[in-house]
């Protein structure tokens, strides 16, 4: 069929609203291209709201990614009669015909939620018999309906931030190889949120009450294989909460949600051998005294990280950055996370490897002192290059 | 509040006729895989394998939408599509993407197609490629924020007559490389051109079998750069006005080590004396200007019939990983150049007027000029026996011809490893190092794994 009266079609089908009534129950198709429009999957009572149908369940995770300060709304749906299966280290197996869904928003002032918001795009992922699909939809003005949007796209938002300043950005909704470079794990693609107990195991304020939500999902008959007491689940520390962890593990959260998708072994970024997953020993493996590879500008000191000296690390270069050719993550961000980078910069200005430091101490030490013997032959021979 | 919306373009029927429109055509089967001749041995059951499904071609035209229209195509095109871009320069804000198995893209030729990049927002890459049985040629790709073109993890690759350049000259602002197939199998970068890379600018690193050929590189860093490779050749290539010509690496931490079976020759490596313009850190910021040809840290490496010449440092210098001055923390990593061998090269004038700490260094050990070939003598203690090095980790050479004069070398002794360098007593005997080693194998490309 030509692409033109198929697309007709689709927004003659989408352009029914459904009106009052029963709001009729979600329908996650498991086969064939993706809906061209998201109200084609009812996963919305009132989607400017982002109000779940039933069925839907909110979620949050302890130390989510930066996404440029917008808010996030989560959602995860199984099908009747069907569970995820839940792993203390290992992500979790999805049953097939499940989604997941996330809608990046922007308050109008991010200070206080009530004042509304702008929505950006909605992700949905939908796991099927060939694995996990998904659609980035880009939402209208209105936010009643979002069109799919696999070449990805732009929007401008602008909100109050924390210090009541105006700030404005052009969003840009990642296009469908983009999405690839972060979801694509040993070469499967995956939704990356609601994969890990650790992540998962906090308190969610449900309309019912609030309640941890491995043992909400579990309660739900959705989770199998959770442990009783989420106490005895893996709990990630939450990044800017002291009460949930030391400052290493903070940091080391923060690092494994917003690097280790790619900086793992299987990602997309695992050739510059560095690996941020929350899991890596090796403190070389997370860039301490580690030599760049292939940074390009972004590479612009001598290691990922010197302990004690946050100005001189590639890490802090890279998250300080909003250039293209510099910054990290490449897609995904394009706004510094102040508090993010404060956090980072606290951690690895209180790092100490001594034995690490000592040991590069000592090659630095040669190289000074061939320097200084440069230095001596030069003035005596006069055999003086200005250019280097 | 502002909320102003771009609906994204969902298909490319949308596109009217007209200035940037795609048009699509099917044609008959044609092969837009690599052709045979990605095969440079003379192996001809080891051509690639085409797919023998229609092709289709998508033509696309500069225009206002182009960068929507080009990453539309992308993403939509079936395996077996060309996308040609016609004549004329495309302005692009974001990087491209392709992650379809065997789609060629197009151009009318490198300086007839380009791809401009000077208004970047973001994408850390020009274009950037993870799919398999790709050929990309005739066009250029101009200005781009960080790196030109990147593949990730493909197996099959063909990148020809690609220019990649930034056009203000060598700038320290420049993005890190030109043409960067990373991690992957089977990769072909013939008659490309590559200009003012901050870091390199033909860049292949762990990768396995991979072929650079009759390729240019020029105002660079690094000319080419073969880095943690397993059998990789470059021959036929011109490297000149680069800081260095031609580097052979291997670095530590990371995923594919132990480079090895490297060719490099009939390669033209001269004048490489562009001031090191790397932002400081980087592997190739150590790099010396003046430097020819490059080994360091690699095993089974033959390097013959180039012609080098007026490198003001180093000719032609083989070197372990002390050289680069950081601690060795990774168990894994095998930080010696092992098994070089040096023959049938011609050699200008060479080592005149060393630069960089790394050359001024070796300049002031070796009391001003540098030999035309130079190891820095550091080797494998366990490889020793009895005065002799084990037979595979010599360092060997012969049929060296230096125009007006004898060809020199230095074993440095490991001087430029110590903090009193003048101490070491460097060997000049290039009788003791003159020798043959077996010929590495010719690198053969497949077409699937």
């Amino acid at each position: 069929m030509p692409r033109s009266s198929m697309l007709a079609i689709l927004i003659l089908v989408a352009a029914v609203p459904a009106v009052g009534g029963e709001m009729p129950p979600v329908h996650i198709p498991t086969e064939g291209d993706l809906p061209a429009f998201i109200s084609t999957y009812n996963l919305f009572k009132d989607s400017a709201a982002q109000t779940p149908n039933d069925g839907v369940v909110p979620y949050d995770l302890n130390t989510p990614h930066f996404a440029d300060y917008a808010t996030l709304h989560r959602f995860v749906w199984v099908p009747e009669g069907t569970a995820i299966r839940y792993s203390d280290t290992d992500i979790f197996e999805y049953p097939i015909g499940a989604a997941v869904v996330l809608t990046v928003s922007y308050l109008n002032d991010i200070r206080d939620a009530s004042l509304g918001m702008q929505l950006v795009e909605t992700r949905v992922f939908i796991h099927r018999t060939d694995g996990w699909a998904s659609g980035q939809y880009v939402w209208n003005d209105d936010a009643t309906e979002a069109q799919l949007a696999l070449a990805g796209g732009k929007r401008d938002v602008s909100w109050i931030h924390y210090d009541g300043s105006q700030r404005d950005l052009t969003v840009r909704v990642p296009n469908r190889v983009q999405c690839k470079m972060c979801h694509e794990i040993d070469g499967e693609f995956v939704p990356l949120g609601p994969m890990k107990a650790r992540y998962l195991n906090k308190d969610y304020p449900y309309s019912g009450g609030t309640a941890n939500q491995l043992s909400h999902w579990a309660r739900m008959g959705f989770l199998e294989g959770a442990p009783d007491n989420p106490d005895d689940a893996p709990r990630a520390a939450v990044w800017n909460d002291p009460n949930t962890g030391t400052l290493n593990d903070r940091a080391r959260s923060y690092l494994d949600t917003n690097c280790a998708s790619c900086h793992s072994p299987g990602g997309l970024a695992y050739t510059s051998g560095l690996n941020f997953s929350y899991s890596t020993t090796h403190p070389t493996g997370y860039g301490v005294y580690k030599a760049p590879i292939a940074a390009g500008r972004g590479g612009s000191a001598r290691f990922g990280i010197i302990p004690g000296d946050p100005e001189g690390s590639i890490v802090i270069r890279r998250l300080r950055s909003t250039d293209p050719g510099v910054r990290m993550p490449v897609v995904g961000r394009g706004v510094v996370h102040e508090e993010g980078l404060a956090l980072i910069e606290d951690w690895i200005a209180q790092m100490r490897f001594p034995e690490l430091a000592a040991a590069q101490r000592e090659q630095d030490e040669i190289r000074e002192a061939q320097e200084r013997i440069v230095q001596l032959y030069e003035a005596e021979t006069d055999l003086s290059n200005d250019a280097d | 509040m502002k909320n102003k919306n771009y609906f994204p373009i969902i298909a490319t029927i949308i596109f009217v006729a007209g200035c940037g429109s795609p048009s699509e055509e099917t044609s008959a089967p044609e092969s837009v895989a690599p052709d045979s001749d990605v095969t440079a041995a003379p192996a001809p059951e080891s051509a690639p394998v085409q797919t023998a499904a229609a092709t289709s071609t998508v033509t696309i035209a500069p225009g206002p939408d182009v960068q929507e229209i080009l990453q539309e195509a992308l993403i939509e095109a079936e395996p077996g599509t060309t996308i040609q871009l016609e004549e004329g320069t495309y302005d692009f804000i974001l990087g491209l993407s392709l992650d379809v198995d065997n789609v060629t893209l197009r151009g009318r030729g490198m300086d007839k197609t380009i791809l401009d990049f000077k208004n970047q927002e973001a994408g850390s890459e020009g274009v950037f490629v993870t799919s398999d049985d790709v050929l990309l040629e005739d066009f250029a790709i101009i200005d781009t924020k960080g790196n030109a073109m990147k593949s990730h993890g493909t197996n099959n690759i063909v990148i020809r007559r690609v220019r990649t350049e930034w056009t203000g000259g060598p700038k320290e602002t420049n993005g890190a490389y030109g043409l960067y197939p990373v991690s992957g199998q089977n990769t072909l970068i013939d008659g490309c051109v590559a200009i003012g890379a901050s870091d390199a600018g033909i860049y292949v690193g762990q990768t396995k079998h991979t072929i650079i050929r009759n390729c240019r590189a020029e105002f660079n860093v690094a000319g080419i750069e073969i880095e943690n490779c397993h059998f990789a050749e470059a021959y036929g290539n011109i490297a000149t006005n680069n800081t260095g010509g031609i580097l052979v690496f291997d670095l530590p931490d990371l995923p594919q080590q132990r480079g090895h079976d490297i060719r490099v020759y009939d390669n033209k490596v001269f004048g490489n004396n562009t001031k090191n313009f790397a932002p400081a850190g980087n592997i190739v910021a150590g790099v010396a200007a003046g430097s020819g040809i490059q080994v360091m840290a690699n095993s089974n490496v033959e390097i013959f019939n180039n012609d080098i010449r007026d490198n003001d440092t180093f000719g032609v210098v083989v070197a372990s990983y002390f050289a680069s001055g950081n601690d060795v923390k990774d168990p894994d990593y095998y930080p010696y150049a092992e098994g070089v061998h040096i023959h049938h090269n011609t050699f200008g004038p060479s080592g005149t007027a060393p630069k960089g700490a790394i050359g001024k260094l070796v300049g002031m050990i070796l009391g001003g000029t540098i030999t035309d070939i130079v190891w820095d003598g550091i080797y494998n203690p366990e490889k020793m026996k009895d005065g002799k090095l084990a037979e595979e980790a010599r360092i060997v050479m012969h049929d060296n011809v230096k125009e007006n004069g004898e060809i020199t070398f230095a074993d440095l002794r490991g001087a430029t490893a110590s903090a009193d360098p003048m101490e070491a007593k460097v060997n000049r005997d290039i009788a003791a190092f003159t020798g043959e080693l077996p010929p590495v194998n010719p690198v053969v490309l497949e077409g699937t794994d």
